[in-house]
């Protein structure tokens, strides 16, 4: 069974249509990514899988169930932005969104999720004297604190640092283990790639990439060399290269279509020395660049 | 319905753990004993230095007894038991009237100014005499501090009973006879005579002011009070979890409306809670003063009941308002009006006090918002209303409310989850009308 079933999704604001025909299947048990542009309709859509919003047209299914509120005790929900009464105690918070989810006694539960978050000594404060990745990683254990079936985080990454990063991260794989089916939308796309088994772009209010990260990249071929020269400046001038992004160590070349990757190495080999030089797959990085940057808005 | 009960908690606890709810509780007596403290205070702290006040008497006949009245009081009424001065001496010295008035009066007033005087008083010629006269019926008191009415209040007994026993004498009249002929009348409020269980016939029961005054005026604030505590309350903390976002938190848990209904009942308890300690400290101290029985139990169940209905029907305007606003400033400009309401009836509390069963009372008892406060207050009325009314209030009331309910419960999903502009009043009509 999916998790959520999505076709034909349609919500407007107004004049402005922030989901156009929106269809989207996640596997139960499934890590997926939702990634997209600010205000391209990450959080619209995920509202509405919520069922905070409701959908203009379409249809959406939560474990086969189009229920009619977001009201539900199989889905744990982390806000993009964060939900804490400030002069609650954390603990209290965390028992407060248990409970509202039907966890009669959930104590031994938020203990457990406190030590592994590295928040033990914190449960007896109040929620205004946490850090901001603190609060964040509360908001996280209420979220999940319930034990879901289906997790939905929008954007639970932003505003870690590298460890709380690493911590969350194996939290969310888990909850992966523990059976959960978990949805989470981020502006991290190396966390995309290594986390999730299939990934959703939204751009401008429509589906643009919607699959494993291997049949995304499927999509775009291996048209992008790695390299490390002597003297980077030659490489612009090939023929064959469409668009070369200088990262310093590293110039990462997209090639035009059809061209060899064979007969540039061929060129660069009689221009300067080699360091390096591999024939890639697009990173989804570039690949969200190559649908949401500059050069794809003005063409 | 499990989840309604862990929202009423929450709100519940949020309010009553608050430091202002205890501030509330606190300060409510705390300032009422205050104030009376504040005035024995100052009542203690009286100017008891001695005055002297000149007295000139063209009469010629009145300053003996006035001055032997004056010492007579200065030996007896100045210090308490304990020997301590609480009150200022008056000591007379007598002035030979002058021939120019107008020179003495000017030279009274230096020696005021000087401080050799506390003041001076004129008493005119004819004061005593038994017929009226035009310029001679005078009694003036110069001072220099106008408002100290110490020595003008004591000296109006005195000087009646002595210049009317001279009035009587000049024209031949017994004193005794006049008194007796002239005794005030005096009306004593009463209730009303009633038969007890063994067929007795119960004396009725003096009518004080307190009785008929300030317990219905009490009852009156108590209900105002309770409303006003917990329900902005609320409201300020719906705008907080708009604020921080909690909103989407609590409706991905909970559905909007019951929700609303968790929090409804969390301020009821919270009004029930204030009443109940409110009641209970005043029957605590009424029984201190053996006045237990203006505390009936009738008219304790009928304020929690009204209590009750009162805090839902406005708790659940407040949870509108606050779920339609995103500001406390928003918030502040669609309370006017509820306000308004919420005040009316203490703007009626006197004459519905004085006259419960007057028409004006019983129409705006039936007026919904007014209700609950309306009524208790007219309960609080000896002899009471007919039964009927604060009966027929209840459904009454409880029909307004679940309307408010179900109009506040649709501006409260629509209105959780909008963020910035505060809505109009017409669109939150709207949402109510479409919702």
């Amino acid at each position: 069974m999916n998790a959520v079933e999505m076709s034909g999704v349609t919500k407007t604001f107004g004049a402005i249509t922030a989901v156009n025909e929106l269809s989207l299947t996640v596997p139960t048990g499934s890590v997926y990514g939702f990634i997209g542009p600010n205000g391209s309709g990450k959080t619209t859509t995920i509202r509405m899988i919520m069922r905070i919003f409701y959908p203009d047209r379409g249809d959406i299914r939560v474990f086969g169930q189009a229920h009619s509120t977001a009201a539900t005790d199989r889905i744990g929900y982390l806000p993009e932005e964060r939900g804490l009464y400030k002069k609650m105690k954390v603990h209290d918070v965390l028992s407060f969104y248990a409970r509202l989810k039907g966890i009669n006694n959930p104590k031994s539960d938020i203990d457990s999720w406190l030590a592994k978050m590295g928040l033990s000594d914190w449960g007896g404060r109040r929620v205004e004297t946490l850090s901001k990745g603190m609060a964040q990683k509360v908001q996280f254990i209420g979220a999940v604190v319930s034990r879901p079936e289906l997790v939905i985080l929008d954007e639970p990454f932003s505003g870690l640092d590298p460890v709380n990063l690493d911590v969350l991260r194996d939290a969310i794989l888990g909850l992966k283990r523990q059976g959960s089916t978990v949805i989470f939308s981020t502006h991290d796309m190396s966390a995309a790639e290594k986390m999730c088994d299939q990934i959703f772009m939204i751009y401008k209010g429509r589906k643009v990439l919607d699959g494993t990260l291997a049949s995304i990249q499927d999509q775009y071929g291996s048209d992008t060399i790695r390299l490390r020269l002597d003297d980077s400046s030659c490489v612009s001038s090939l023929k064959g290269v469409d668009r070369v992004a200088d990262f310093g160590n590293y110039q990462e070349v997209r090639l035009t279509n059809g061209t060899d990757p064979q007969q540039v190495l061929t060129a660069l080999a009689s221009r300067t020395r080699i360091g390096l030089f591999e024939v890639a797959r697009p990173s989804l990085h570039d690949i969200f660049v190559r649908i949401a940057g500059p050069e794809a808005q003005a063409s | 319905m499990n989840k309604v009960l862990v929202v009423f908690q929450r709100e519940y606890l949020a309010q009553v753990r608050s430091k202002s709810f205890l501030v509330t509780l606190i300060m409510m007596p705390l300032l009422m004993a205050g104030s009376i403290l504040v005035q024995s205070l100052v009542g203690d702290g009286v100017d008891t230095k001695d005055r002297s006040i000149a007295i000139v008497d063209r009469t010629g006949v009145l300053f003996d007894s006035l001055k032997a009245q004056a010492d007579a009081r200065n030996a007896k009424d100045v210090d308490d038991e304990n020997g301590k001065r609480i009150r200022p001496r008056f000591l007379l010295t007598s002035i030979e009237p002058a021939a120019d008035a107008t020179k003495q009066e000017l030279d009274l007033s230096k020696r005021v100014k000087n401080k050799q005087l506390f003041a001076f008083v004129e008493i005119g010629a004819n004061l005593t005499g038994s017929q009226p006269s035009k310029d001679g019926d005078f009694v003036r008191y110069y001072s220099d501090s106008p408002t100290d009415r110490e020595f003008v209040r004591w000296l109006y007994a005195p000087l009646n009973q002595l210049a009317l026993s001279k009035r009587f004498e000049e024209a031949n009249l017994s004193m005794n006879v006049v008194e007796g002929a002239i005794r005030p009348i005096d009306v004593s409020n009463l209730g009303l005579v009633t038969v007890d269980e063994t067929g007795k016939i119960k004396d009725a029961e003096e009518a004080d002011r307190l009785t008929t005054f300030l317990v219905p005026y009490g009852f009156c604030m108590l209900m105002f009070m309770s409303v006003m505590v917990s329900g902005p309350q609320m409201m300020q903390n719906i705008i907080e979890e708009k604020m921080q976002r909690i909103a989407e938190v609590l409706i991905g848990s909970i559905p909007p409306f019951q929700l609303m209904l968790g929090k409804l009942l969390g301020v009821m308890a919270v009004s029930l809670t204030l009443i109940g300690l409110y009641l209970a400290g005043g029957y605590v101290v009424a029984d201190y003063y053996d006045k237990s029985d203006l505390l009936p139990l009738s008219q304790v169940v009928w304020m929690l009941v009204y209590g009750l209905i009162a805090m839902l029907m406005f708790g659940s305007i407040f949870s509108a308002i606050g779920a339609a606003c995103s500001e406390i400033k928003d918030a502040q400009s669609l309370m006017m009006p509820v306000m308004i309401v919420v005040v009316l009836p203490l703007m009626l509390i006197v004459p519905v006090i004085q006259a419960p069963n007057s028409p004006l009372a019983t129409w705006i008892s039936f007026f919904p918002p007014a209700t609950p406060m309306i009524m208790v207050t007219r309960l609080a009325v000896p002899p009471g209303i007919p039964l009927w009314q604060p009966i027929a209030g209840i459904p009454l009331v409880l029909v307004f409310s679940v309307l408010c309910v179900f109009a506040a419960g649709r501006v409260f999903r629509i209105g959780l989850l909008s963020q910035g502009k505060a809505p109009k009043l017409g669109e939150l009509m709207t949402w109510v009308v479409r919702g």
